[in-house]
């Protein structure tokens, strides 16, 4: 009986080192990836549900479909990280039927409740894309011509038209390279097409799959950016409210990515966590 | 039945000492653990395997 004792619990002893070592390799993850999915069915433990609940429904199911509908602006979800990543890759599939601005933000770091800072990017406009004027698309930017004038982006940028008006959105074109002001503008929804001839944006359309959009947009994230442990997004859609326009959430898809582990950089990441934790940075 | 009685004490300690180091992760990375697996399972191992060490604690005299 002895013997058995001391080889079961050898074995027990073996067993929670291993389920330690699994543990700790879940939270390390040592390759520097990771990838969440949430499609509103099944509860995620990383990935929270839309809030606040006064501008968002609850989830709701249609056959094998689930989905968030928000109703105001902005809504916000948690993306909980085990480590901090410093690429976001986020995808959001959702149903947009008429509002026509869609903007995705990353909330940084909160030191103070009043800090509302986010990389904001745009993720979605009707009106550019519903556009039928020339288009230039070149590492993310976008040109639109109304009468075809440029070969390119940067010909764009380095001759800019003073003869004709510009409109910038989710763009700033450096003020070196505008000679007249009036003629280069901010866009917004109210801007009238007719009195702007050239569009410049950063802007990726999304894909259109039926009634289903498809956006997938980039963010560069790291310590700067971790609240209690998690990654906050915003989905904002400006005159939502007003127009009494909904968007329904349907599947948000996540890649993280970061430097991976390797046994050189090891200690170096332990140091810089633990000094992190005694300074209390999260 | 010694043996068995040995079996579950031995998993009811073992589980007992390893959710006690998992309340002490989580409480000083919140998320280290609860992100992956639920304290519920612990829950239940301890429940079971303390009573049924107990149980058979008798019969092993």
């Amino acid at each position: 009986m002895k013997r058995f004792l001391i080889y079961y619990r050898l074995l027990l002893i073996i067993l929670v080192i291993l389920f330690f070592i699994l543990l700790f390799h879940k939270n390390l993850a040592p390759e520097g990836r990771m990838f969440l999915v949430k499609d509103f069915c099944l509860e995620s433990k990383f990935i929270s549900d839309l809030y606040p609940e006064e501008r968002a429904k609850p989830v709701e199911k249609n056959g094998d479909k689930c989905y968030q509908t928000f109703f105001n602006q902005p809504v916000y979800f948690k993306v909980k990280v085990p480590r901090v990543f410093t690429q976001a890759k986020v995808k959001l599939v959702y149903r947009n039927a008429r509002q026509n601005v869609v903007q995705f933000g990353v909330l940084r770091t909160k030191h103070q409740t009043t800090d509302w800072d986010f990389q904001l990017k745009l993720i979605e406009n009707k009106i550019f894309d519903s556009l039928d004027w020339y288009k230039i698309e070149e590492e993310g930017v976008i040109l639109w011509q109304k009468k075809k004038r440029f070969n390119s982006i940067h010909q764009f940028l380095n001759n800019l038209p003073m003869d004709q008006k510009t409109a910038a959105f989710f763009y700033e074109i450096v003020p070196e390279a505008i000679g007249d002001k009036t003629k280069v503008i901010k866009w917004n929804k109210d801007t009238p097409l007719k009195y702007v001839d050239y569009i410049i944006a950063s802007y990726a359309q999304p894909l259109k799959k039926g009634d289903k959009v498809e956006s997938e947009v980039e963010f560069l994230v790291g310590q700067d950016f971790i609240n209690q442990g998690a990654l906050e997004f915003m989905i904002s859609a400006p005159g939502i409210e007003d127009d009494r326009y909904e968007i329904s959430v349907e599947k948000i898809e996540i890649e993280l990515a970061g430097p991976a582990l390797s046994a050189s950089n090891f200690w170096q990441k332990v140091k810089e966590y633990f000094v992190r934790k005694i300074r209390k940075d999260e | 039945m010694k043996f068995v009685y040995y079996f579950f004490r031995e998993l009811f300690l073992f589980s007992l000492i390893v959710l006690f180091l998992l309340l002490a992760l989580e409480d000083f990375e919140p998320g280290f653990v609860t992100l992956w697996l639920d304290f519920d399972f612990f829950l239940k191992i301890i429940f079971i395997t303390g009573l049924l060490a107990f149980f058979t604690s008798s019969k092993s005299d």
